[in-house]
């Protein structure tokens, strides 16, 4: 999966959030295959320093969030924040509109970007499914894109995959990662079904009852979709085709 | 005296004071962290030029887990 200039071998992007230790964190990574991870600024407290070592031993590439952001100048000044810590140009970008939904606010998003984007950074917009929102994340030159599939945290899956289906249709060459949603491995097929080129998850891990097993099937789900598309699937059709050929039937005239 | 915010919290300071020399005072330079005075982001090769003063909020920041 191409993130900027950065080519994965994985197109699974891990948070790294409310793991129940740093052993199942790096456990679940490794089971999962993901080699990116997403990571957060907050107020120093003592005791910080313990996942800045915790990160360097995934030996993963990082990508910070701008997680709880709500205006444009939080937005902007996080991304510089976790520049400086952890040497990268690459943002995840929320600004969070409504506290209930965590759904991205269009117009602090597009403010926020065009300002990244002049500031040199790579930004990975986490937007909606509005096509519009979407589409604006391109013009203005981010080469990741990141919608919904539902609210963050939810588990929910796809709440709408034909408007999905449009971002992939209207921006061919982008690469499209699923940011918020997945909850189960079948989430994972229908996103990749769709021709999306990667997914990020956290709370589908952790709330599973065993995140290691989970990351293991994560893994294997995403390797099964990705070869059955790579094989071709078939049209879908609105009424039956006998798969039983009709010549030779007993009783027909 | 002079009172700044620093994280949220309210803190007193004898006097106006270097950033760099503020921060060294309060964290250790090795924790890896990061910072921003009044709602902008300070590099680290500016902490010698800003003077904190009266004020002023302060925000320093290291890595967390996030999603």
């Amino acid at each position: 999966m191409k993130i900027y200039n950065l080519n994965l071998k994985s197109n699974i992007i891990l948070g790294s959030s409310r793991y129940p230790s740093p052993k199942v964190f790096r456990n679940c990574i490794k089971k999962s295959g993901a080699n990116m991870i997403t990571v957060a600024v907050r107020r120093l407290v003592p005791g910080s320093e313990d996942f800045l070592k915790v990160i360097r031993k995934t030996k993963c590439h990082v990508l910070p969030n701008t997680a709880g952001c709500y205006s444009v100048d939080e937005a902007v000044t996080t991304a510089e924040m976790a520049r400086e810590l952890f040497q990268t140009d690459l943002i995840k970008l929320e600004v969070i509109e409504d506290s209930k939904t965590l759904k991205p606010s269009m117009k602090g998003t597009i403010k926020a970007t065009e300002i990244l984007l002049n500031k040199g950074f790579k930004v990975l917009p986490y937007v909606t499914d509005n096509l519009k929102f979407a589409k604006s994340m391109d013009t203005l030159g981010c080469k990741v894109v990141m919608p919904w599939g539902s609210h963050i945290g939810s588990g929910r899956g796809l709440d709408n995959l034909t408007k999905l289906k449009t971002i992939r249709e209207e921006l061919p060459d982008t690469t499209l990662i699923l940011d918020a949603g997945i909850g189960r491995i079948s989430h994972v097929c229908q996103v990749i079904e769709l021709g999306f080129d990667g997914i990020l998850l956290n709370s589908a891990v952790v709330n599973s009852e065993s995140p290691e097993r989970f990351a293991e099937s994560l893994a294997l789900g995403m390797k099964a979709v990705q070869t059955s598309v790579k094989a071709g699937l078939m049209e879908q059709r609105n009424f039956a085709v006998a798969s039983t050929s009709n010549k030779g039937k007993p009783f027909s005239k | 005296m002079i009172k700044i915010d620093l994280n949220g919290e309210e803190i007193t300071l004898p006097k106006n004071i270097n950033l760099y020399d503020f921060l060294r005072e309060n964290f250790s330079f090795e924790m890896g962290f990061a910072v921003a005075l009044n709602g902008e982001f300070i590099s680290k090769s500016r902490y010698q030029e800003i003077l904190v003063g009266s004020g002023d909020n302060i925000e320093v920041v290291s890595p967390h887990p996030g999603g």
